[in-house]
């Protein structure tokens, strides 16, 4: 699977009508006159330096190859290496991505369970009407917004950069509103699928008291679908956290990738997208093994 | 609301082939709609989206200002009656440019829609009916492509295809097509074991006419929802990627590069970035009301009642 991603990113790049050496001598700022006073011979020698002259599967094995040993090249544009360059914003998008995800995940939960709990109820209304506002509202403008009211007309929080705690509050909120909305639908169906259940009434039957029902025995098999979509948020809110990153003017991943693609440094957005999909991958393979713990069942398959 | 009936109506019978050739198929789709319409989110949302594409495109007529015109006398000016949503850095119009924009979001996710939908309903069915090698390989290119979250893909395509609208729409649009493809090839697989499609099989049909004349219709109503849905994703996701600097280029009229001009000088002018921003948020929220709608409409289970 991940040779296959690392396939699919090397061929999105490489198998280009376009040649890269001939972009990468092109004025980056008007993407259109080529540098006067190139020759080929020029041209040929700066291809044979970034080793763009060998054949396709031979720089695709090399690639891959580098990139297990952490190397993802270097870039085209800073000569410097991919992976220090990633390896140093990925902390901010990191610490982002997680903040998202927690905002996603507690309020999600929280209007899910509110609204499968009371079906009809204007708890439930209330719930969806927000679930359907969240999937419809562009987190960077919502992320504006915030900061307009927050920041500017109130003052109450800091409106840009990575300062304080303070300062994620309004980039989680932006990010992880989207998912939210998602993993309060989830919730809300998976919990009113499960409360009408016959292990449920069986346990109301016996006299366990509702709150333990709940939390006990419905929460814990509802939670087996949502807990498949926290995983895909994690690398969906990944990637969303290059917009909110621009909003915010927060560093992060979003500057390498933003400025990779308009730049045209392949190496760049190469290790970049590689990357994401490398964590996408393996945070789906992480909701697998929570399967097994949350349903005891799998473990005997 | 004769007015929506124009705007929803063609959506169900254009998609489902064979509506109005027989009596019954299309007296269904007529009983869709009219429950569709009995669900009140969805009715106001049809009406809502049906007065945005008006708007669009009769948007020359709605406005005495041109959407490019620079007039740098009246730069940031509040919202007022002559400039209901104000104007921007270079004393553009905002409620003009908020009109013309509606027409490349509506464009731009009709398109990327397409793109996804035509491509990922070919792959879907063709991998569903004919199964084996087939299937295999395309389902595994697929998971290829789904193994890239969200607007991620489309960022690595606009890489390689340089950042304009139309590379936009391609990129958005391709990003679609592993979730047609999924959605169709599950739905084909079902639809195969039917009695309808046995019988047409015995009868000698051909694949190709099997799974237009017997299959689509027959699973046409889960793609009418998803795709709907997906207008309203691939306008955000659009509109996301413009902000971003990696689709429509200024001075282009596009929501999301005004949202991002407005950014700068949100203390100063919040209305430059407030109004391009409601308007995402109308039409995309008009759209997911229209497609929770028709999911509820089109779900056999009621159909009939």
């Amino acid at each position: 699977m991940l040779l296959g991603v690392s396939l699919a990113v090397f061929s999105m790049l490489h198998l280009l009508p376009v040649d890269p050496v001939e972009m990468l001598i092109m004025d980056s700022t008007t993407g259109t006159a080529p540098t006067s006073g190139v020759t080929d011979e020029m041209m040929d020698n700066l291809r044979r330096e970034l080793g763009l002259d060998r054949p396709l599967p031979v720089q695709f094995a090399s690639f891959v190859g580098n990139a297990l040993r952490g190397d993802l090249g270097m870039s085209f544009r800073n000569n410097r290496p991919v992976s220090e360059m990633l390896a140093e914003q990925l902390p901010y998008t990191i610490r982002l991505t997680l903040a998202g995800l927690g905002t996603s995940v507690v309020l999600g939960l929280t209007l899910g369970i509110l609204a499968g709990l009371r079906p009809n109820s204007w708890i439930d209304s209330a719930s969806m009407l927000l679930a359907t506002f969240g999937v419809s509202m562009p987190s960077f403008w919502l992320g504006l917004m915030l900061i307009y009211l927050f920041a500017l007309r109130l003052q109450a929080l800091p409106a840009l950069g990575v300062g304080s705690p303070q300062a994620l509050l309004m980039p989680a909120i932006a990010l992880g509103f989207h998912g939210s909305a998602i993993i309060a639908r989830l919730t809300r169906s998976s919990i009113l699928e499960i409360m009408g259940s016959e292990y449920i009434t069986t346990a109301r039957a016996k006299g366990v008291a509702e709150s333990f029902v709940v939390l006990r025995h419905a929460l814990r098999n509802a939670l087996i679908p949502v807990v498949t979509v926290v995983g895909l948020e994690f690398g969906s809110l990944m990637s969303g956290a290059v917009i909110t990153e621009t909003v915010f003017a927060r560093p992060g991943i979003r500057r390498l990738a933003v400025r990779g693609i308009l730049e045209k440094d392949f190496p760049l957005v190469q290790g970049f997208v590689l990357f994401i999909a490398v964590i996408y991958v393996l945070s789906n393979l992480i909701v697998d093994l929570c399967y097994a713990w949350l349903d005891p069942r799998i473990r005997f398959e | 609301m004769a007015a929506v009936e124009q705007g929803a109506a063609p959506s169900i019978a254009g998609v489902t082939p064979g509506a109005g050739r027989r009596v019954d198929e299309r007296s269904l789709a007529w009983m869709a709609f009219r429950r569709f319409l009995t669900i009140r989110s969805a009715a106001t949302g049809a009406a809502v989206l049906l007065l945005l594409v008006l708007a669009a495109v009769f948007a020359p007529y709605l406005t005495p200002f041109e959407y490019d015109k620079i007039a740098p006398t009246a730069a940031y000016e509040a919202p007022s009656r002559e400039h209901l949503m104000g104007t921007d850095k270079f004393g553009r119009d905002v409620f003009t440019r908020v009109l013309f924009g509606g027409r490349i979001s509506l464009t731009v996710g009709l398109i990327a829609t397409a793109i996804g939908g035509v491509v990922g309903v070919l792959l879907g069915m063709t991998a569903g009916y004919f199964g084996g090698l087939v299937d295999e390989a395309t389902m595994r290119v697929l998971d290829m492509m789904l193994a890239f979250p969200g607007i991620l893909l489309a960022m690595g395509i606009v890489a390689m295809l340089g950042p304009s609208l139309r590379n936009l729409m391609i990129a958005v649009g391709i990003g679609y097509i592993a979730g047609f493809a999924r959605l169709m090839r599950g739905n084909v697989l079902a639809a195969r074991r039917f009695d309808y499609v046995l019988a047409a099989e015995a009868l000698g049909g051909r694949s190709w006419t099997i799974l237009r004349r017997h299959i689509l219709p027959n699973i046409a109503a889960p793609l009418i929802v998803y795709a709907t849905l997906s207008v309203a994703a691939a306008i955000l996701t659009a509109a996301g990627l413009s902000f971003l600097g990696l689709g429509a280029q200024p001075p282009s009229p596009e929501w999301g590069i005004m949202l991002s001009d407005g950014r700068e000088t949100l203390n100063r002018a919040w209305w430059v970035s407030l109004f391009p921003g409601l308007a995402i948020l109308l039409t995309t929220l008009s759209i997911n009301f229209v497609g929770d709608g028709l999911r509820v409409a089109l779900d056999p289970r009621v159909r009939g009642r």
